[in-house]
């Protein structure tokens, strides 16, 4: 007994003793005593004062021109380091800084007018003190210099040296055909005790002012949206602000989803007046934020640029039920890897968002050799989603309920291709055993839906009617009972495994083990989930990938299937992975809405049309059901539905799903219905690229196929007249080719 | 990432986050067009996934230019600063009490601006409400100034109503006018701040008529004790619980009154007035009394919960009546937009919480007043952004609209049509479920209504379908029925007369009974049921039962509670067989009973009872026999029954608790060998037992939780910082 109480009261004393010890380390800051004496050195010196004017942007006589090809002429001011494109042809000019023409208009004043002046801008934090914010400075702030410029064939090299930080950021110019690309040299990057947060390289390449010219910013907002230059726009205080592919949930601070749309392409453009330019972000995209400032928001200009980061702050939780936690930022790890940005001049009859698209498409032809689509017939491709199953809670264990068995999917199939879709192509979802909601892979099919026997008669039946066969399956979770997600699951920043999230070399194993099963079923492919979609870093310290890795792996995984099993689909994928697919779904059509911009723009549709095929999601599971099928024919959409044999009411209690209205029966007469109307507008475009496209008024929109058919689609509630002819009021209009 | 809209979709309530995300990201294409998710209810209140109802179409009231006070050739921006209320008048022009401002700024039905209302002779200051009759006549509720003012179309003022002179005012009651309606009559009635008498309403010249549609005060159950046990004095130093002030009015084309009241109210936080004062919306029960509705709808995952004060309720400050008589209100403190048909109905809610750093299109931050115009578009101003977003009915919406409106005028045979279409659309959708059910009923298929009923969750519906359907039953069938039942009296007569003296009878009478002890066991429990004391008293003394036995009776039993759970009628079955998990009642029973039996038997040996812990054991389990002899017969017969014969099931129930009570303390009584004070102080005391045991284990288990997240802390902060 005696022992029992000495040995508590000496636990009590190890803990007081422990926890005196912590307060001291926490409270009395030992150490940040000793640094708060160099802490000075964080202060900025502050630009040299210039006077207001023209004197304070770069004097266009002391440029030198340092590249040329028969299209371009680079040239460099060596004094400030900023530079200037040449049309040769039309001597069209575009600026690395702020239109001079309209600066002596600007009224901005200390800080910010130097960040418009500035070629750099950066955020840092001295991550070592106590207490510390970030703080956002640029080079003339800092008093940097130009160090060691050395010009070569077609560019230049030169690094930012910021003394009083500790800083050096060496950087590259290169005129490559019809663009220019900047090149942050990671190598060469020079941190003292001051940690870069990020660094914007020529924020304010292209910005314009309002006035007087019909110009926009274009952000990859959602399918793509513009900002139009607005002189009246002096209300505004927001600005676009988002992470290419997404967000990282290793670093996400908020428990909220973010309101906007997933940006999934690595692009960003301006159109001004005649000199449109589209930037796409090549190498370190996954590292960047898309930045679009409307004019009067923080300056006069209308700017776009991206954000190189180097840290993101992160959430560190330190107690058990994850509800304490802090924000901190990683001191020694930054992200690594050059950052390079494509600046395309675009020719002045291009210089618009169409423009922007099909020299993106250009673009993606080139990089992923992609071919225009061979049509399988004049029919479009209907993408029709079987439901397989899902659980419900059970009275004792959960259930599993059956929504589309094998055979039933068979003569599902059947009547549909009787009515007449007879280009068809099919998901099956939740086949695995235990339905949807089953990721990871290491799936048989449910014996219930018919297991493996009935998953093959039903292949072989799609394949004598010439219709392909995917399988659905998400390998970026892993629910089966032999993962533990502290082993082989995803660790953000912190160290929390978050959710079920799956390390991408483990799935890798799986995905390598499932192919041979997925071959011996006779599937045409997979359709992958998550992979291509959410983009993470890894901390798992057994599978440890950056950002930059993971999107790798992704790739590897994608083409580690289309090798093994044939084809790979897409669901709402980025656009590393959208070129690797053979379809893509859920392609969005909309953009966020923000009040600053005026309209969203099918980007993403023009650059894929007639080299991937895509589609917008079931129509079945539309929120505006005719609304979006006009958008869906704007937009050069593929039909989709998504069919359940079994009754919708059947399906009420299921755990992982909850959709409007899957019942098939109450809706194969719609579906054949509008398929035909989608033969009708774009089965004889399917390998046809989008040429043109433009908004006859704020309800009316035109879209132009390269064989001359058009698309006009009214969603006004008043008809519209379009060359003599009517289009009805929540109609369209389809007008053949001249030629073909 | 995800969109809301996926995230919608998730049906297991888990906290925001991207677990939820990941996990519902899955059946959505990211091509929806709103930035809202829209909701609705079933019946049992689980929150269902509509089609937007209304989409958000453009954003008006930004953009306003005044004449520089100093340089008037020179426009400066003047946007709305703090806005407080918006009205459209009969000609869809739009008015805006701009409060920051100090006017009423007025647009046309384009939402283009037209011309600001200052009142340059008597100006106005801080007006937070405006209301403009059919006739044009502008009537501000001029906060600032303590007044109303009632101006010309052009803006001329003509009759200001200052606080009016009356004995029936109390003296501490403030006149600070936030809202206003003008009735065709030309009375005010006036919402002041912090008003809890009511309306003021006053007369066309300002005379005081009366306080109209207060509000009642809300009291808890500790409220009540309270006042029943307090002297005056010390109730007096209670803080005084006020009803809740009433945050706006409306009126509708029939001239009703409709008021939102705000605060901490847990119902009747919308009510539509009669001429007398009357909340319209309350509806009646079968008893004959009166059901409070609640008002302002928020999803389980947005709510917050307010450290001492439970969940924040929703603040509704505003609602509109549109042409078809729906009401709209929209809420403060969940930014959440909710909808309801002519009689209270829910039909959908949507909105949410939006971030800080956007503003977009359908989001709103801080509503503070809606309106309706007369192509039924909804015109919401929010106070934060200084804007007004304008929604417009979806065709789903109008489709749900159209065939609600057929329902509510009792055309259930042309709703039928649109409701169908609605259900195509959303297979979910309770009102069409109710709406085909009522069609149904009204046409005389009452199995297809009894269907839809049991779908849309309406017990009331379903149970008056079975009426019928019994009823038909009864009619076709009855000639049969009757043979029937006659020919069994008269054969049972026939056959007690015939063989009452037979050698049979004997022998059935003098049949060998099974002498297998298990089957004995078990059948004292009949005995025991017919002689409790003695029976008990048995199985203390002579071990007539064994654990075997015991054990079977348990099993018994709870089979025959998960039989009545699954089994009952859904006229008066409370809980769904559908979402029914028996491992959570096992659970529950298996701690229940446990815990009764060990504390029973425990406070039993401290009292000199005589039983031991395996005869508590048994005879507690054979207690609860009526479970399987009255409970599995009532779940069976409550098929038969409806609504009307609900006191009989009530009394058939009540009967089994009331039976299975008296024999526990028969239980005790005869096990213990005590008297019946002696039980009544052994029950009591097991009870207080039984909850000091609860108190102890919740005790252990947090203390040793918080140690273990306390060393986990200290380790993380030492690896960490």
């Amino acid at each position: 007994m005696r022992f029992r109480y000495r040995l508590t009261a000496m636990a009590i004393a190890a803990v007081l003793i422990i926890g005196l010890g912590i307060y001291i380390a926490t409270h009395l800051q030992i150490d940040t005593i000793v640094r708060s004496s160099q802490k000075n050195n964080t202060a900025s010196p502050g630009a040299v004062k210039v006077s207001q004017g023209l004197a304070e942007l770069p004097d266009e006589k002391t440029f030198q021109t340092v590249g040329e090809n028969d299209r371009l002429r680079l040239k460099l001011d060596p004094k400030t380091g900023h530079f200037l494109v040449e049309d040769k042809k039309d001597g069209r000019i575009w600026r690395s800084y702020p239109d001079p023409a309209q600066w002596p208009k600007e009224t901005t004043g200390s800080l910010w007018r130097t960040h418009l002046r500035s070629p750099i801008m950066i955020q840092y934090a001295d991550l070592y003190a106590n207490k510390t914010q970030p703080k956002e400075t640029n080079l003339l702030e800092e008093r940097g210099t130009i160090k060691d410029l050395q010009i070569f064939d077609g560019g230049f090299r030169l690094t930012f040296d910021m003394p009083s930080k500790q800083l050096a950021i060496p950087i590259e110019v290169k005129l490559e055909n019809d663009s220019v690309t900047t090149r942050i040299i990671d190598s060469g990057i020079k941190e003292g005790k001051i940690s870069l947060l990020w660094v914007r390289l020529y924020p304010f390449f292209g910005a314009e002012r309002s006035e007087g010219q019909d110009g926009y910013t274009f952000i990859p907002d959602g399918s793509g949206a513009l900002i139009p230059y607005d002189p009246a726009s002096t209300n505004v205080n927001r600005i676009y602000q988002e992470p290419v592919f997404g967000e990282d949930f290793a670093f996400k601070i908020n428990t909220f989803d973010p309101s906007r749309l997933r940006d999934s392409m690595p692009v960003y453009g301006a159109k001004n007046e005649n000199r449109g330019f589209l930037t796409i972000l090549e190498d370190g995209a996954e590292y960047a934020d898309i930045i679009a400032s409307p004019s009067g928001v923080l300056s006069t200009y209308n700017w776009v640029t991206n954000q190189a980061n180097y840290r993101l702050s992160y959430r560190q939780v330190t107690n058990r039920e994850k509800d304490r936690s802090f924000i901190t930022y990683s001191k020694d790890e930054r992200f690594h890897g050059d950052r390079v940005t494509r600046y395309v001049m675009l020719d002045s009859q291009d210089s618009n968002y169409v423009g922007m698209a099909k020299r993106y498409r250009d673009y993606l032809q080139q990089k992923y050799k992609l071919s225009p689509i061979k049509p399988k017939s004049n029919k479009v491709p209907m993408d029709l989603v079987i439901v397989g199953g899902d659980t419900a809670k059970g009275l004792v264990w959960d259930r599993y309920v059956k929504a589309t068995t094998t055979s039933e999917a068979m003569q599902m199939v059947q009547r549909l291709y009787g009515l007449g879709i007879d280009n068809m192509t099919v998901r099956y979802w939740g086949w695995q055993e235990g339905g949807i909601g089953e990721d990871g892979g290491r799936s048989k099919v449910e014996p219930k839906l018919g297991g493996d026997k009935g998953m093959k008669e039903f292949v072989n039946f799609a394949h004598s009617l010439d219709i392909p066969v995917y399988l659905r399956m998400d390998y970026s979770r892993n629910t089966s009972r032999t993962f533990i997600n502290r082993i082989y699951g995803v660790r953000d920043m912190g160290g929390t495994p978050i959710e079920k999230l799956v390390s991408l070399p483990y799935t890798m194993k799986n995905v390598e083990k499932d192919i041979p099963y997925y071959k011996s079923l006779g599937v045409d492919g997979i359709e992958v989930y998550g992979m291509g979609q959410f983009l993470n870093s890894d901390f798992n310290s057994r599978y440890a990938s950056s950002r930059g890795e993971s999107l790798k792996l992704q790739q590897d995984i994608i083409n580690k299937l289309r090798e093994g099993v044939g084809h790979v689909l897409g669901d709402q994928s980025n656009f590393y992975a959208v070129p690797m697919m053979d379809s893509v779904k859920g392609l969005p059509e909309s953009y966020s809405g923000d009040l600053f911009s005026s309209t969203g723009v099918p980007f993403a549709q023009i650059a894929l049309h007639g080299l991937i095929p895509y589609n917008s999601g079931p129509s079945n599971e539309r929120q505006e059901f005719r609304k979006q099928f006009l958008q869906d024919l704007e937009y050069g959409s593929n039909p989709s539905y998504q069919f359940t044999y079994s009754a919708s009411e059947d399906l009420k209690y299921v755990q992982n799903i909850y959709f409007f209205s899957p019942a098939y029966k109450d809706w194969e007469q719609t579906a054949v219905e509008e398929y035909q109307k989608w033969n009708d507008a774009l089965g004889d475009v399917q390998d046809q690229f989008i040429v043109n496209h433009r908004s006859l008024t704020n309800e009316v929109k035109e879209t132009t196929y390269a064989n001359g058919k058009r698309i006009v689609v009214n969603y006004g509630v008043t008809p519209y007249t379009y060359e003599g002819k009517t289009v009805g009021a929540q109609d369209y209009l389809v007008v053949k080719g001249g030629g073909s | 990432m995800l969109k809301r809209s996926n995230f919608q979709k998730l049906r297991n309530y888990i906290a925001a986050g991207f677990v939820a995300v990941l996990l519902m990201a899955q059946p959505m294409a990211a091509s929806a067009r709103v930035m809202y998710d829209t909701h609705s209810r079933d019946s049992q209140h689980n929150i269902l996934w509509t089609q937007p109802a209304y989409a958000p179409v453009e954003v008006i009231g930004r953009g306003l230019k005044e004449p520089d006070p100093k340089k008037p050739e020179v426009l400066k921006d003047s946007p709305l600063s703090n806005p407080k209320d918006l009205f459209i008048d009969s000609h869809d022009h739009i008015y805006v009490a701009d409060t920051g401002n100090n006017r009423i700024v007025e647009f046309d039905d384009q939402g283009k601006w037209l011309r600001y209302i200052k009142v340059t002779e008597s100006p106005l200051n801080k007006p937070e409400g405006v209301y403009v009759t059919p006739q044009g006549d502008i009537y501000v509720a001029d906060t600032g100034n303590k007044r109303v003012v009632r101006l010309t179309p052009d803006g001329k003022l003509v009759q200001k109503y200052e606080r009016p002179k009356s004995s029936f005012i109390p003296s501490t009651f403030k006149y600070d006018p936030i809202r206003l309606v003008v009735d065709k009559r030309g009375y005010l009635y006036i919402a002041t701040l912090g008003g809890y008498q009511g309306l003021l309403q006053l007369d066309p010249d300002g005379n005081f008529q009366s306080f109209y549609g207060a509000n009642a005060t809300e009291l808890s159950a500790l409220d009540k004790l309270k006042r029943s046990l307090y002297t005056k004095q010390m109730y007096a130093n209670e803080i005084s619980k006020l009803p809740g002030s009433i945050s706006s009015v409306a009126v509708d084309k029939d001239g009703f009154i409709y008021t939102t009241t705000a605060g901490n109210v847990t119902n009747q936080q919308i009510k539509k007035l009669n001429i007398r004062g009357q909340n319209m919306l309350d509806y009646d029960t079968r008893e004959g009394g009166k059901v409070k509705r609640t008002f302002g709808e928020v999803t389980p995952w947005e709510r917050k919960y307010v450290s001492g004060q439970g969940y924040l309720q929703p603040q509704l400050v505003d609602l509109t009546i549109d042409k078809s008589g729906n009401i709209t209100a929209i809420d403060g403190a969940y930014q959440e937009i909710s909808q309801y048909d002519a009689n209270g109905n829910l039909l959908y809610f949507w909105g949410g919480w939006s971030s800080d750093s956007t503003t977009q299109l359908g989001l709103i931050k801080n509503p503070i007043a809606i309106d309706s115009n007369s192509r039924g578009d909804l015109l919401i101003l929010d106070n934060q952004e200084g804007s007004i977003q304008w929604f417009r009915q979806t065709q789903f919406g109008a489709l749900v609209n159209q065939a609600n409106q057929l329902t509510l005028q009792g055309r259930y045979e042309e709703s039928e049509q649109p409701w169908k279409e609605v259900l195509r659309y959303n297979a979910y959708f309770t009102p069409a479920q109710l709406g085909l059910a009522k069609a149904a009923y009204k046409r005389g298929d009452y199995e297809l209504a009894e269907t839809y009923f049991h779908e849309g969750g309406s017990r009331k519906g379903y149970s008056d379908s079975y009426w019928q359907i019994r009823l038909q039953w009864f009619q076709t069938k009855f000639s049969t029925l009757a043979t029937v039942v006659l020919i069994v009296v008269v054969g049972w007569l026939l056959f007690n007369r015939l063989f009452r003296k037979s050698k049979l009878r004997a022998a059935w009478k003098n049949r060998k009974r099974s002498t297998i002890p298990i089957i004995v066991q078990l059948r004292h429990a009949f005995t025991i049921l017919k002689h409790p004391i003695d029976g008990f008293g048995a199985l203390r003394y002579e071990g007539k039962g064994s654990y075997l036995s015991a054990f079977i009776l348990l099993a018994l039993t709870f089979a025959s509670i998960v039989f009545s759970r699954l089994e009952t009628s859904f006229t008066f079955n409370p809980v769904n067989p559908e979402r029914f998990n028996a491992l959570i009642l096992f659970g529950e029973f298996v701690i229940l009973w446990l815990g009764w039996v060990v504390c029973n038997y425990m406070v039993s040996s401290i009292f000199q009872g005589e039983g031991r812990f395996k005869d508590v054991f048994i005879a507690s389990s054979y207690s609860l026999t009526p479970f399987i002899l009255i409970g599995v017969p009532l779940a069976i017969i409550s098929n038969i029954m409806t609504q009307s014969e609900q006191a009989i099931y009530n009394y058939l129930y009540d009967a089994l608790i009331i039976w299975v009570g008296l024999l526990f303390i028969w239980k005790i009584q005869a096990l213990q060998n005590y008297t019946v004070g002696e039980t009544a102080v052994n029950v009591a005391f097991t009870a207080f037992a039984f909850t000091i045991g609860v108190i102890l284990i919740m005790i252990t288990f947090g203390l040793s939780s918080d140690l273990k997240s306390f060393i986990y802390e200290i380790y993380q902060e030492v690896r960490l910082r």
